[in-house]
Formats: structure tokens, sequence, C-alpha cells
């Protein structure tokens, strides 16, 4: 009975043991996690990372549509240092999206594909200079030190999938599903890579002699044949994301912000050249000085961000804020990044430069037309808007009429365009003074990541030295500028 | 409380032989039927018995002379073999199970002795005395004695430094007692040690260091592994001042294991209770810990429960009762009470959020306080504040005068904090079985209001000897934590000391905001002091509410099985149970940053279910060979699984508000699981070779073959040796040494356990996987990671070696113990970087070597030790280093860490400064390297706990201090408290000119005159051809001190993070058995005892013992309490 018991003891734990011993391949399956991925899956991802991927602030304070006056700021004082190969985190996804649609009814995710890597790297090479291209991406085929692309060959190589997207992208097929911007709408993407290709080409107006590209070929060509390369027709035809209170990470990405209404200030010169110009965005854009009377022009004020903190504290009781509803609204208005007004602009441009030959005065108020309906202004203030002398249409100073009001459409959007043109045209003038660094210059580039210094760091070497003579800094000059 | 206690000291009062009364009483061959009548009437009392058991007419003799009742039972008892139980006035009698052998009488017999030493020298000077009775002698010089007792008394012989010997006197026969030095108790202690296995401390052959559980169990911290602070070399707890935080624990420099009776444990000790401990044993080494496999990676923490055992009646009850109460501060942050609110010394409240004047700015450089002002109706200043009534007029808030209204709000703000703990036990022990229940509630009232944590814990141990040959034993703790509040730690408008310390004006009287919602908007509406930035301190503290909940089981079942003396079979099972649920309550109007802000509130609800199960079995086998050979060999197997299950769901904001429900969530409720499983199989096996108890040999094998990697890699094998030597028994040492033994030890462990970060799910880090993306508007979406996963990645390996020597000199009364570890990491699973143009941002893969190493030394001494006065030192120190040996790919430095420095590198940003230290400014401002530049580093040099305990008779008076030396800390609620304008240092003169628009501070350092220098992209100079001078530059002050401070520049606020702190006092005085005799007590002891009780360290604002960077907890402090001690 005893030795019973003892038997019946050893019996119950050999069950229990044995009991609790699943097979080996049970566990090599994650539970919480898929191993495979669908092309819709990973695009609504791309897409929603491509489009919030700029907080909307940095920029606006480095093209001075605000300051924050609180303390040094980067943006502010023009004494950033490194920037962000994060467009390289997208270009994965792109990568494993474009591999996952390799089968031909999928052509679309591949056109898709193409623009986002067109895009993305159209980002990076304007953020430094050379960056690697052709070795990128590569870490699953064994190269992890990829080699720096000249950005010449960069531009050239983007403009030529980018006509391969425009060939590729198909709307006899199926809505492309996972698309968060469009909806599936196969046309409207076509439009937005050919609008964005103008942007890239007129990027280029310093080196319209380059013979690996031939920019203004490329440009007739893309307005000769509107069949083959359909472009946007109004608004409704933007790149933009709709934000939604779905969830909090679908709010507008100043949503809730404490600094924003507290600590920052439009601009002075921004302001200066909407008041000048009586234009009606002022008051969808800014909220009146405290106290003031809402819709009078008198009654808003900027905040010279080149001043010291003190002298920018000192003015920021008597500036205007930002609009309320940038902050207190989850959905405000749509994160455009690339739209109709812009690509009328980059037309009338291209026009004023004896490009293409056209009406540059009509694109231009298309321009401007198309930005005031994105702020839902009459189409009676917009006359008036269109008729006052410094806005009218001028032949004799077209470039800098097309590219201020340029820059004023993209005030909040649009991420580093507004910072990139302004750089590429000196207008407008942005502000510097006493609080300004980096030798009271407005940086040209960004350095290259610490990163790469230590884990690609010939390569980088190598790209610093054939760009700027070995020192990487924020004034060197990249090719596209020179 | 109260009742339980009576209850048993009822049951007690049965057990106990009331010896108050003595009556002269003596019997001359007296039938024992007869006897037992005369005791009746003398000592009023009666006997109940059954015939059957006694011999009624059995002679009874005993000298007349008083007597109390329980000698003259004793008595009785000695001559038949009967045995007593008293309950009240009522006595049974039962029959004792061993009889003593022959009739004894009470004659007196006069007997003869000698004691010797070990070594059969004479012991002089040594006493003898009988047991109950105030007689005693002691021996000459010769070491003999002469004694007068009666037949059955006891003697008990003893001297200082021995052990005492115990003697029944039967007959007259000259006695020759041999006494052993204390010393050799000192080995004789067994200790616990892997798996379970209990072994004589001489025997082993790693590093260890014990824990008796009496030493915690009187100066209480809410966690159990707190109170082990400083105690044991190498083992670093930095202790949180913040309620129900847990200390983060290191192992020479690693996440150790927990063992509870045997069994790998998943505890954070919160569910530990002290009483239940009866002792702690850190084995420190990889080798002491090779059998555990994977988790013994770096050594262990062995926790022995407290089993069944009792005294003389079979029984024992304890009660234990601590309370402990706040006694002032270690460091409490002070704030300047000169300046207030708004900036550059302007400020005007209408709206707080901008409507006036820098009232949405949050910060406090606002207008000077107390500045006065004949004109207004109070004499002072007077502006529109937060609490300024509206003037039902002009709609304006009325202003009120500007001046301090709070000296510290902090310290109005919290309460003392305040822990008691009651536990009762009751523990028994026949020669069946034993067993041992155990009842503890613990009380904590938290500094914060609103802030308290209630555990319960229930705990039963039991053993049983089926047959002389099979015994079962189990153990089961199970633990209810719960706390309705907890504060929050980190930076940020959800923290209390944020919105107190950080950015409250001294204007603000922090009583004044009690009431925290907007009248008619009760729920709704918070009324605090400013609407952008910060919360009300009180509507923080009693709606904003962190809820925890959770119930832990610990328990583990074993059997044990001899086959012979020699072969024996053990079997157990262990499970460990933790289920936890988390709630946190956000009011609507709740202030954050960003999306954390709520206007709607929210709730969210976490739910964490922890299982592990382990079963081993062990066969194990004992043999003496030729003549001095001693072996033990086992082998067995073992399974554990491991299942962890989460559930989180959170609200998007709160319909109606103050209802906490999911249900009630504005926008659909987001909710995510996980679900984490592992298993591992094992075989395992150990020989432990002796000669002569003067070498013994160790070697352990384990092979486990676990799921968390892929085969052919899953399976790996762990060896360990490991030997040592007890010198002083091999060769003839001078005499002053009394024991010197030299130990080594080796093992190779490998782990499945990949730490390459919070986001990779361990048990799964080998598989590659898609993450959720964004979810745009209901549209779900995947993200492949930034990371590629090696296809055949190989368990991390951890190559130990460990030497050490214990040496102790005169008869043991000073001891060192010398441990030097050596360990190489290697093959460790790491994250390694690439370049983000690859497409990747890490490959994962088996790569970097670390080496880490350090000594530890434990000293021990008795520089008094005489009857009455015993005086014992234990010093311990240590000093631990982690050196990159190679990084994978080759690099030469990683991180800033460089090969062939140190790991723990300490990363920030840095002033430019001269070769002699200075700051190098520009235009009067400080200037920083535009790069993370190494700034220090985090460890100690080296660190150090000294303990002191004194016995004066009764009295036993303990102290220790323990201290980490060096290292480097960023102090970040410095630096806040600079950018906010509270530090005490910005109140000055200049801060005055500044407001007034006067640039007149200049700032320490020099300034550049010529040259310029180069910095590459880790900071380090390359290039410097700069000449300096003095900085001569003035500047606006506030300016100055946001370049200095406000930047994030860690240099300003870098400090050497030394502290010592005096952490426990216990004085204990111990009620002597003479009093207790008087009592129903058989043991009682109270003790003051003090915790935390002083701090010393050049480091402002914080305790650097917890907390670093810009952790804001709560102000550590100091506690006093009593503890009571009741055996019965």
């Amino acid at each position: 009975m005893k030795l019973g018991i003892y038997k019946l003891f050893v019996l119950t734990v050999a069950i229990s043991l044995f009991s609790a011993c699943k097979k080996h391949e049970y566990y090599q399956r994650n539970p919480n996690n898929p191993s495979v991925a669908t092309p819709s899956l990973l695009l609504s991802n791309i897409l929603v990372q491509t489009f919030t991927q700029v907080y909307p602030l940095d920029p606006s304070l480095a093209a001075r549509h605000m300051t924050y006056f609180e303390r040094p700021n980067v943006f502010v004082n023009y004494n950033w240092s490194t920037g962000s190969f994060s467009s390289y985190d997208i270009l994965r996804q792109v990568r494993d999206m474009e591999k996952n649609a390799e089968d031909a009814p999928l052509v679309n995710y591949r056109a898709l594909a193409k623009l986002m890597r067109a895009w993305h790297f159209i980002q990076l090479t304007e953020t430094f200079g050379d960056i690697p291209y052709s070795q990128a991406l590569q870490a699953l085929d064994g190269n992890t030190e990829p080699s720096y692309d000249e950005q010449e060959s960069i531009y050239a190589g983007v403009l030529n999938e980018l006509e391969e997207a425009n060939t590729m992208l198909d709307p006899s097929l199926a809505p492309i599903l996972g698309d968060i911007i469009y909806n599936g709408d196969v046309m409207k993407w076509k439009k937005m890579v050919n609008t964005f290709r103008l942007r890239v080409l007129i990027h280029l107006s310093r080196r319209e002699g380059s013979t690996s590209i031939n920019v203004r070929e490329q440009f007739q060509s893309i307005l000769a044949d509107p069949g083959k390369y359909p472009l946007m027709e109004s608004i409704e035809d933007n790149a933009q994301l709709v934000y939604n209170t779905s969830a909090v990470d679908n709010y507008y990405p100043l949503y809730q912000n404490n600094s924003i209404p507290s600590l920052a200030a439009l601009e002075k010169g921004f302001v200066t050249i909407l008041k000048d110009r009586q234009d009606p965005r002022l008051f969808e854009i800014a909220e009146p000085v405290t106290n003031m009377p809402e819709g009078v022009f008198s009654s808003y004020d900027g905040v010279d961000a080149g001043g010291t903190i003190a002298e920018q504290n000192d003015a920021s009781p008597s500036a205007s804020k930002i609009k309320n509803r940038y902050f207190d609204d989850p959905v405000n208005e749509p994160m455009i990044l690339i739209g109709y007004a812009e690509q009328e602009f980059l037309i009338a441009e291209a026009i004023a430069r004896g490009w293409v030959t056209g009406d540059a005065a009509t694109h231009y108020n298309n321009g401007i037309t198309a930005s005031m309906q994105f702020y839902g202004i009459s189409q009676g203030d917009i006359d008036a808007y269109l008729a006052q002398p410094n806005v009218a249409y001028n032949a004799g100073n077209a470039i800098e009429l097309i590219i201020l009001q340029k820059y004023i459409s993209f005030f909040m959007n649009s991420g580093w365009e507004p910072f990139f043109e302004q750089r590429r045209t000196g207008i407008p003038v942005l502000s510097t003074g006493p609080g300004t660094d980096n030798g009271g210059l407005v940086p040209q580039r960004w350095q290259y990541p610490q990163s790469e210094y230590s884990y690609n760091e010939a390569n980088v070497s190598t790209a610093v030295q054939r760009q700027f003579g070995g020192s990487d800094n924020i004034n060197g000059v990249m090719w596209v500028l020179e | 409380m109260k009742c339980i206690i009576i209850l048993f000291l009822t049951a007690l009062s049965l057990q106990t032989f009331a010896a108050e009364k003595s009556v002269v009483i003596g019997f001359a061959k007296t039938p024992l039927e007869q006897a037992l009548k005369k005791i009746e009437k003398l000592y009023e009392v009666k006997f109940t018995y059954s015939s059957q058991f006694i011999e009624a007419d059995k002679k009874i003799d005993l000298a007349t002379r008083e007597r109390t009742l329980a000698e003259v039972l004793d008595h009785l008892s000695a001559v038949t073999g009967l045995q007593f139980m008293q309950i009240g006035k009522l006595i049974g009698i039962q029959k004792m199970k061993v009889q003593h052998s022959s009739i004894i009488t009470a004659d007196p017999i006069t007997v003869r002795g000698k004691v010797l030493d070990k070594d059969n020298q004479p012991m002089s000077g040594v006493s003898i005395n009988v047991k109950n009775r105030n007689i005693g002698t002691t021996t000459n010089s010769n070491g003999d004695f002469t004694i007068t007792v009666e037949r059955g008394d006891q003697i008990v012989i003893s001297s200082v430094g021995h052990e005492p010997q115990e003697f029944t006197i039967t007959d007259n026969s000259p006695i020759t007692v041999t006494l052993q030095s204390t010393q050799q108790t000192l080995d004789e202690v067994f200790v616990t040690t892997a798996l379970g296995i209990k072994k004589e401390r001489r025997k082993t052959t790693y590093a260890m260091q014990e824990v008796k559980g009496a030493a915690i169990e009187k100066d209480r911290e809410p966690n159990l592994v707190r109170t082990l602070t400083g105690k044991i070399a190498r083992l670093r707890i930095q202790t949180k001042s913040n309620m129900y935080e847990n200390p983060e624990i290191k192992l020479r420099g690693g996440k150790t294991l927990v063992v509870i009776d045997g069994v790998p444990a998943q505890t954070d000790f919160w569910n530990i209770n002290p009483d239940d401990v009866d002792n702690i044993n850190v084995l420190k080494g990889t080798a002491a810990t090779a059998l555990y496999g994977s988790l013994g990676i770096n050594g262990a923490i062995m926790i022995t429960t407290k089993k069944g055992k009792a005294g003389a009646d079979g029984i024992e009850v304890t009660f234990n009762s601590s309370n402990q109460f706040q006694a002032g501060f270690l460091k409490l942050p002070e704030a300047q009470t000169t300046y207030g609110m708004g900036w550059n010394g302007q400020y005007a409240y209408k709206d707080g959020r901008g409507g006036g004047l820098y009232d949405d700015y949050g910060y406090v450089y606002g207008p000077k306080l107390n500045v006065p002002d004949p004109s207004t109706p109070s004499g002072f200043v007077e502006l529109p504040q937060y609490n300024s009534p509206i003037d039902p007029n002009t709609g304006e808030p009325v202003p009120l005068p500007w001046i301090t209204r709070s000296q510290s709000n902090l310290k109005k703000f919290l309460r003392n904090e305040f822990l008691t703990t009651n536990n009762i036990s009751v523990a028994g022990k026949n020669e069946r079985g034993d067993y041992r229940i155990s009842l503890t509630h613990f009380y904590q009232k938290g500094q914060v209001p609103n802030t308290q944590l209630n555990s319960t814990t229930v705990s039963m141990a039991g053993g049983l000897k089926i047959t002389d040959k099979f015994r079962i034993e189990a153990t089961m703790s199970y633990n209810k934590q719960f706390s309705p509040n907890y504060p929050e730690t980190g930076y940020g408008p959800d923290n209390l000391f944020y919105n107190i310390l950080l950015w409250m004006g001294p204007e603000v009287d922090i009583n004044d905001m009690r009431n925290y919602w907007v009248t008619g908007k009760e729920n709704i509406e918070q009324d605090t002091y400013n609407y952008t930035w910060y919360n009300n301190p009180w509507f923080l503290a009693y709606e904003r509410l962190r809820n925890y909940n959770a119930d832990v089981i610990q328990s583990q079942a074993n059997a044990t099985y001899d086959f012979t003396k020699d072969l024996s079979v053990m079997v157990r099972t262990g499970a460990s149970v933790n289920n936890n649920t988390r709630t946190i309550k956000t009011p609507w109007s709740f202030i954050n940053y960003g999306n954390s802000r709520a206007p709607f509130g929210n709730f969210d609800e976490r739910k964490r279910n922890q299982l592990r199960v382990v079963t081993d079995a062990l066969l194990t086998y004992k043999k003496s060979f030729f003549k001095d050979f001693n072996a033990v060999v086992s082998v067995g197997g073992s399974t554990r699984f491991d299942q962890f299950t989460e559930l989180n769901a959170n609200t998007n904001g709160l319909a109606v508000p103050g209802v906490y429900n999911l249900g009630n969530s504005i926008n659909p409720v987001q909710s995510t699981n996980i679900l984490l499983e592992k298993q591992v199989n094992s075989v395992l096996g150990y020989a432990e070779l002796s000669w002569k108890n003067q070498i013994f040999l160790n070697v352990s094998g384990r092979n486990d073959w676990s799921s968390a990697l892929q085969k052919p890699n899953n399976s790996f094998f762990y060896p360990s040796a490991s030997v040592g030597i007890i010198a002083s028994e091999m060769v003839k040492l001078p005499s002053v040494i009394s024991f010197l033994k030299f130990r080594g030890s080796w093992a190779n462990i490998s782990t499945d356990i990949i730490d390459v970060g919070p986001d990779v799910q361990q048990e799964y880090a080998t598989l590659p996987v898609y993450l959720n993306g964004t979810r745009w508007n209901g549209q779900s979406s995947l993200n492949l990671p930034n990371r590629l996963i090696s296809s055949n990645i190989l368990p991390n390996k951890t190559i130990s070696q460990e030497y050490g020597a214990e040496i102790r000199f005169l008869n043991n009364r000073i001891g060192a113990d010398f441990t030097y570890y050596n360990y190489l990491d290697r093959d460790f699973v790491v994250r390694a970087p690439i370049s983000e143009a690859s497409g990747f941002g890490e490959l994962i893969l088996n790569g970097d070597r670390v080496n880490r190493r350090g000594i530890e030394l434990v000293f021990t001494a008795n520089p008094v030790r005489t009857k009455d006065l015993k005086w014992d030192v234990a010093l311990n120190y240590s000093r631990h280093r982690s050196i990159q040996k190679e990084f994978y790919g080759g690099d030469s430095i990683r991180n800033l860490v460089q090969v062939g420095g140190r790991t723990d590198v300490l990363r920030g940003w840095k002033w430019q400064r001269t070769p002699d230290g200075q700051i190098i400014n520009d235009g009067g401002i400080p200037q920083y390297i535009n790069a993370q530049t190494m700034l220090g580093f985090e460890n100690p040099d080296y660190e150090v706990g000294l303990t002191n305990t004194i016995t004066y008779r009764n009295l036993t008076f303990s102290f220790q201090f323990d201290g980490r030396i060096g290292g480097k800390l960023i102090n970040g609620v410095e630096a806040k408290m600079y950018e906010g304008g509270m530090h005490e240092s910005t109140v000055n003169s200049f801060r005055d000119d500044a407001y007034n628009g006067i640039d007149n501070f200049v700032g320490p350092g020099v300034k550049v005159v010529s040259g310029e220098a180069e910095y590459d992209a880790f900071g380090r100079l390359v290039s410097d051809t700069r000449k300096f001078e003095k900085n001569d530059i003035p500047v606006n002050y506030i300016t100055w001190l946001f370049a200095s401070y406000t930047n994030g520049i860690d240099d300003a606020v870098l400090y050497k993070r030394t502290f010592v702190k005096l952490r426990e006092v216990v004085l204990t005085y111990s009620i002597g058995p003479r009093l207790l005799m008087k009592t129903p007590f058989k043991g009682a002891n109270i003790s003051v005892v003090g915790r935390n009780v002083l701090l010393f360290t050049k480091v402002p604002y914080m305790d650097p013992d917890g907390y670093n960077y810009y952790s804001l907890a709560e102000p550590s402090y100091r506690n006093i309490g009593v503890n009571l001690n009741l055996k019965f």
C-alpha cells in the first residue's frame, strides 16, 4: 500500500511532465504577428508613413512661415546639424511591397512602388546631396555598406522611374486596395506621378543643361501629351491625407500640442507678405493679436525669427498665433503632399522660363485660386485678390511672383518644399539676425547621419570629399543648386 | 486581527505548565495514585487519566522542599514515563512514547568530570550549570570539576566560543567532555544551493552570501529585496523612493534568477513576505547555478521559506508586528520663493490659455513678489492671478496682492508615509510531519495624498513522512496586492512633482487649490493655475487614478523516496501564477503633452497573466569508497513551461465624464493582446567527490532543448566544474590562522533568452514577422521591422571563471572571503547597427564579445566577544567592470563604446572646453559640441556595505552603512529647476537686471580670440588652433541661464553619483527567560528601527540611489518604527 502511493505519485508526476510538452514546431510560429503580408496592407502603411513623415512645424520654422520664440530652436536659429535617413525605413516597405507584387495583375502596386521610390530618393537627395541610390536597399542581398551615387544620376534615375510608373499604371485593372489617399483611383495616381515629375524637373532649373537628363524636353513631352501624361485638374486631384478621429494617431499632427498655441507665433516677414497683399488667407491661418478684433489686417502681426530669444519673447505678446483649429480640431485640414496649386505654379514657371509655351498668367491664377479654394475662400474674394497690383501676373517679375505665391500656398503643407524652393530661387528672403547662428547664414543642406560615419564610413567620406572637399557641413552647396 | 490573537493565546495556555506557585512537597515511596492526589490538593489542580495508562501503585520518591508544579510534574514524568498536559486547572495524563529505562531515585550524587578542547588540552574556566536549578561550578586549571546533583538532573557545560553540551546524570561515573569550538558549527551550517540541494557550507566551491530571515523581519521595506541593499557584495539594488516602484536588481552586472524553495520563480518580490523567509542565499557565480541552465547564467537569489518546526511542546506561534512612520526627508528639493509665474518679469492672468500676459507660458520668471506699492489696498503690487475673483462689471479678473503664499508647496502637499505589517504564524512538528501556516497583512499609506498599497499573504508549508523511506513536502503562498492609486515617476504633466516642484510659482498656495473642480462643472473641468501645461495636483491625486491589483500564487510540492540508504529519488513540481490588472482613470480636462492630453478623459485597462510550471526529477546515489573518498552522483530531468498573456484596452475619450468603462468610449475602443509561450526540456546531472573532507570536486552538466530557438541550435549543453580545498586541514599553518580554503570554478552556460530590446518578444526572437502599422481610418496595415534576423541564431554563451579564498584568524574572530570573477559573454545575440541606406537599420545575429570581471571582498570580525558583550562587524566591498572586447563586423567604436573600453558609457551633450577644462563661450554664451559625446561612466567605481551588530546582554544594536562610490549622473531635475525659474540660485540681482533689459552677466569660462577647432562625428576634438582669453562679454542673465540649462546640455548638470546611506539602525531588547517565565511567551523582543536614516551625497535635488536623468520621484525619506516579535 505504501509503495502503491509512491507509484501513484510518480505516475502522476510523469503524466503531468509529459502532458505539458507540446511539439517544438508548435512554438516556431509567433502567434502575435503575421509572417506574410499582402501588397495592400503594406501600401496602407507606406502611404501613412509618407504623408505623415514631415512634422509640419519644422519646415514652417525654417521657411519662416512661423517662429518658435520660447527657446533656441535649430530650425529658427539655422544651426541644425545632421539629417535623418528615415526615408530608407519607408523604402524598405516599398521594396517589400514591390517584391510581394511581382505577379503581373498587381502591376499597379509595382508602379506605386516606383512612385514611392522616386518620392523618397528625391527627399533624401534634396536633404543631403549625394546619397546611396543604385546600391541602396540591398541588405537582404548582403550589401550593408552601399556606395553613394552622384546627385545627377539620382535625378536621372528617378525621372526614369517616374516615366515607368506612368506607363505601368493601368486604370483598366481593379481599383488599388489599401489606398487611403485616392481610394484606389488609378487615374488620380497617374496624375500625381506626372505632377511630381514636373516638380522634379523644376528643381533642376539651374541644371537645364544637363545632357543626361534633358530637362526641357522632358517637361515639354509631358505637357504635349495629356493622354499619355494626365495631370491634375483641380484640388480634387490633390495628393493629400485627410485626418480623422478613429484613433489618436489619425489626428492632425499639431492637435493638442501645448507649445504651438503658447510658444510659437507667425513670422513677421510672412505676415507682412500677406498683409501687403491684403491676403484673406491670413484670417484662415492666424489668430489676431490678443484682445484685437478678428478679420482686420491691422490686428495681425508676427515675430521676427532673426531676433534673439529675448527680442522674440518681447515681441510675442503683440504677435499672431496660429489659428486655434490647428491644435484644437483633430481633423483640421488635409495634409497636401503635392497638389494642383503647386502643379499650376510649376507650369507657370516653366512657361516663364521659356521651357514650354502657354499662358503663364492662367496657370498662375489657377494656382492662387486652388490655394484659396483649399481654405474655402469665396470666388469674389479670390477675384479681388487676383486683381491687386502686387498680385496680378506680370511677365517682368514672373518668377518672383510665382515663387512667392507658391510659398504662401505651402503654409503647413507640402513638407520641406517651401524651404527647398526658397533655397533654389532665393524667394522670399528669409529673415536672419542676431538670433541666427551658423554665422548668420541660411543652411543649404543637412550633414549625413552620425550612423553613416560609424557603419558606412568609407562611402560617406568619399561622397563628402567629392561634393564638399571633405567637409560635411550645412552650408555646402549640392550639385542641383550650383 | 485582535480576535485571532486572543484565540491563539487561549489555545496556547492549554499547552503551558503554570509555574507560578511554589509549595513544599516530597514523597517517600508513595504510590503514584496517592502522590497525584497530594499534588491535586497542594496545587489546586485535577488530574484526568485512564487507569490503564498508569501503574497506580508505582512507588515515588522525592526529597521534600519547595517546588513548583512544573518541577514536580517533570520529576514524575522522568520516573514514570508519563506525559502531563495541563488545560487550565485540568491535567491530562498520557503514556510517553519512550520510557526511561530504570527507576531513578532522587538521591543526591556527586559527579566528577574533565573538559577538554578539540586538541585534547584541558580547558579551565568552563561553566557547569544544572538546568532549572541555581547550581553551578567551573573547571579548574586542569579542566576538572566536581558537582553534586540529583539523579535525572541535566547539566550544561558551556564556554564562550564553544558549543555547549548537555548531559543527563543517571549515575556517578566520571564524565569526559570535549567541547567543540563554534568554528566547527560554522562549518556544519547547511546552505541551500542549486535545485534546493542542501550542502555543508565548508563543502561549497563557489562564492555565496547568506542573509537570515531574522535579519530582515524587523526593519521593513515594502519590497523584500530592498532590505538586502548593501548586505551582499556585488548584488546591486537601486532603491526607489517612489511608492510601489520596482527596484533595479543586478548581480555581477546581470539580471539574476530568483529561486523559491528550489523552484525558479517569476517574482518581483512584492509577493514575498519577510516573515515567511527562513533565509536568503545569494549564489553569485555561474558555476553555482549551472544546474538551472539558461536561467542560471547570472547566479541566483535562493529564497528558502520557513517550514514547520517547534519548541518542546510541538507547536510554536509567532506574532510579529512592525510599524514605521516617516520622520523627515533625506532629499527634499527646495525652491525659490522670491519670484512668481510669468516671463521676463511680467505676468497677468486672464484665462490661463494665453488671454492674459504670459498666463499660458508656464515659466516662473515673472515679477518679483512682495514688492510694496502704497497705492493698492494691500500695500503690495497687485496683479490678476489664477484665483482672482471676476469683476461682475468688467468680466476681468480682479488684481490680488503679488506676494509669496507658500514656502514649500511640495511639503504642504505631502503627508507622512506610514507602513504597518502584522504577521501571525503557527508551526508544529512531530515525528511524522510538520506544518506552518502564516498570515500577513501589509499596509502602506503613501506620502502622496490618496495613495496606498495593501498586500495580504497566506502561506502554508507542510511535510509528511509517509514511511521511513517516503517523504512529501509542499509549500504554497497566496498573495493579494491592491493599490487603488499609486504615483507616476516619469517627467510630464501626469506627474505630481512636475506640477508642484518645477512649475508652480510661490504665489500659489497649494492648499487654496483643494477644490479642484470649476464650480458647476464637477467631473467636467478642473480648476488649475495654467490651462496650457499644468494639472491641479489635487485633481491629479484624487481623480487621475492608477490602480493595480494582483493575485500571486507561488507553490511547489515534492516527494523523496529512499530506495536504500544510498539511493534516493526526488520529484518536484512548482507553479507560479501572477494575474494582475492595472487600470488608469483619466478624468475629463486632463492636461498632458500632445495626444496624451485628454480633454474627454480616458480609461485604460491592462490584464496580464503569467504562469510558470517547472517539474524536476532527480535520482541521487551516495557512496563512500576506498578509505577517504565520498561521492554523490545525481541524474535527472526537468521541464519548464512559461506562458504570458496580456490584454490591453483603452477608450478614446469618455462619452459621460466620470464613468470609467470601455463601453463609455466616444470613439472605437482600442485593444491589443499578446500571447507568449515557451517550453524548455532538460536532462541534468552532477557529481560531488570529496576526499577526507578536505578536497571537494563538483562537476555538473545539463542539456536544454528550448522552443525559443530553431533546430538544431535549440539544443545546448552547460558544463561546470568547481573545486574547493581546505588548506588549513591539509598542512600545518601558524596557529593564528584557524581556517583557510581555496576555491575555483569554471562554467560554460548558454542561454536562449535573447534580449535585444523591449520590442522583440524573446520567445519568438528568431522568427521574422510583420508588425502592425498605423490603422488609418479603420484600414489596417503592416510594417516590416527594420531588423534583419539571421537565420542561424545560436544561443548566447557565457564562459565564467571564479577564484576565491576564505581565511579566518584568531579562532575565527577575523575572517575574509575574497572572490575574483571573470566572465566572457560571447556569441551574444545583438542588434548590430548597419547603414540605414541598406534598407535595414540593424542585423540581429550572434556578435559582440563582452568581458565582465570584478572582485568581491567580505570581511568579518568580532572585536569583542565576552559573556555579556559581543560586537560583530561585516564589511562588503565589490568592484565590477564590463569591457567591450569586440564588436560584430570589427567596428572599433559603436554608440561611443570603444573596443577595450567600458560598456557603461554615459552619452550626452557636452560643453566645448579648453584643455584645462574651462567652458568656451562665444558672445558670452557657452558653446556645446554639436554631437553626442561620452560624458563618463554610469556605474560606480566600487560599492561598499558595512554592518555592525553590538549585543550587550538582552540588548542588540545594529546599524548598516552602504554606498556606491563613483559613476556619473545627469541631474535632469536640477536642469528643470533652472528652466522653470524655481532654482534657488536664480535669485540674484542679475535676474532683476535682466528683467529691466540690462545685459550685465558675465558667465564663467573663456572666449575665443583666434583660431578654430574641428570635432569629429563622435564629438572628439580633431584639430584645435584656438587661443583663449577670460570671458568678459556681458549678456542677459536669463538668456545665459537658458543657454546653459534648458538646452538639454547634460554637461551643465553632470554630477558624481557617489552616495553613502545610513541604511538601517535597529535596537532590539529581548525579554529574558526569567521574565518570560511569568508570561505565556517563549520569546519576546521589541525593537526600535530606523530605515534610510541618513544620506550623504553631493547630488542636489534627487536621491542618487535610485534615480537619474529626469525621473521626478517622490522625495526620499526616513522612517522610524517599532517592531514587536512574540513567540508563544
